[in-house]
């Protein structure tokens, strides 16, 4: 898939796949993994730039094996963040797939 | 590249962040390479599943809101160790060679202390032992010359020429109480060298006094230093034994800093009071003297002085 592409629907899977539960980093780079092909580098930052911008809040928890780990948590702000880009991606494919079937029939 | 190099390389290209952010970032990718290894991949597949690390960290960098390009001539520091070990070494041997001479002139220091303390002894001593040696000379110079000399054979050619002079029966006479005059004379000469003997054999027995005297001071006064040094290295050790023990429970995350620090200067103290200690030993010098002892000016007078000073205690 593009990079460009995934880039942009990245966001959007990372914060609703937190709004189901909290997850901890590596839970989270496979739930996004199984949706989209990406490099599993990536996602940290993501994660990283998202917490920094209140869209996330972290708290740790021990684990029965190895260190204890990061949790992220969807904050209020985050909602709103996660419903705007939800409303953006659907006008934005409604858009394009009608721009793409107006081009065939046309 | 094992795990050790990626994140190695990872810290030094994210060096840019904070100490904090850095230490979080780095732990996350640690606890993914962990949990990829768990699932069954090696180290290297773990890695190389997050792409070239450039463009890693340029996307760890963007979430900063950090130009990437700012955070690349951070990895100039990779040179700056080449640069920074030059110049610790560089500075190394500039503090060696400062200690060096500061050593040098403290020893120095020292040294002339040591000469002024001692020249006063050292030049009593050799008073002391040049009128030893020269009252003992003229003793044996007044024996020896007294022996076959002065009054005997003066007086026995006197009193050859008075027989001459006096004719045969006259002469005859005179050779008696000459000759008991004579006689008189030897025994007063031997009594003196009777007495001489005594007095020498009184003065050689106070001679081995003083140096028996003069042997046990040094031995008192070593021991007395030894058993100082001896004090002082066994608290080294022990202190050093107690660095030790401190250094381990600092180690194990104790508040024991300053102590240790403290300690560590209490052992160098008690070595170095000890190594002080020994340097008061009084010492043995040894069959320098021959070599020095006949050429001539002053300086060597003096030294040869030391010198003999150094025997009459040994």
């Amino acid at each position: 898939m593009n990079a460009q592409f995934k880039k942009g629907v990245l966001e959007l899977i990372v914060l609703e796949s937190v709004r189901q539960r909290d997850m901890y980093g590596y839970e989270l780079v496979e739930e996004v993994s199984k949706v989209v092909d990406v490099n599993e580098g990536t996602i940290y930052p993501l994660l990283k730039r998202l917490t920094n911008e209140h869209y996330f809040e972290t708290y740790l928890r021990e684990s029965n094996e190895g260190p204890p780990r990061k949790y992220y948590h969807l904050t209020a702000a985050g909602v709103l963040y996660r419903d705007l880009l939800e409303k953006e991606w659907n006008e934005l494919t409604e858009k394009v797939g009608e721009f793409l079937e107006g081009c065939r029939h046309g | 590249m094992d795990k050790n190099t990626f994140m190695k390389e990872l810290e030094q290209a994210l060096s840019v962040l904070q100490k904090d952010e850095l230490k979080d970032i780095l732990s996350e990718y640690e606890q993914h390479i962990d949990m990829k290894m768990k699932s069954g991949l090696t180290e290297e597949e773990a890695i190389a599943d997050f792409g070239s690390l450039t463009e890693l960290t340029e996307d760890i960098l963007s979430a900063y809101h950090v130009r990437a390009d700012y955070a690349a001539p951070k990895k100039k520091p990779f040179q700056g160790p080449e640069k920074a070990k030059a110049a610790c070494i560089h500075a190394g041997e500039k503090a060696a060679e400062g200690l060096k001479s500061l050593g040098a002139f403290l020893a120095s220091v020292l040294a002339y202390w040591k000469r002024k303390i001692r020249a006063p002894f050292v030049w009593a001593f050799g008073r002391w032992k040049k009128h030893k040696e020269k009252g003992y000379h003229m003793e044996k110079q007044e024996i020896t010359t007294w022996i076959p000399g002065d009054v005997p054979e003066d007086r026995e050619p006197q009193m050859q020429n008075g027989e001459k002079e006096g004719g045969g029966a006259v002469g005859g006479m005179q050779t008696g109480p000459g000759r008991l005059q004579g006689f008189g004379r030897k025994p007063d000469w031997k009594k003196r060298s009777v007495w001489k003997a005594f007095l020498n054999g009184i003065e050689a027995a106070f001679r081995l006094m003083v140096q028996a005297v003069l042997w046990g001071v040094r031995m008192m006064w070593n021991a007395g230093w030894i058993c100082f040094s001896l004090f002082f290295a066994v608290c080294g050790v022990v202190c050093l034994y107690i660095l030790g023990l401190f250094v381990v429970l600092l180690m194990q995350d104790y508040p024991l800093a300053g102590v240790t620090v403290g300690f560590l200067g209490a052992m160098l103290c008690a070595f170095s009071v000890a190594g002080l200690g020994l340097t008061f030993l009084w010492r043995k010098e040894k069959a320098r003297d021959i070599r020095h002892g006949d050429s001539g000016g002053p300086d060597r007078e003096k030294d040869s002085a030391q010198k003999t000073e150094g025997e009459q205690y040994a």
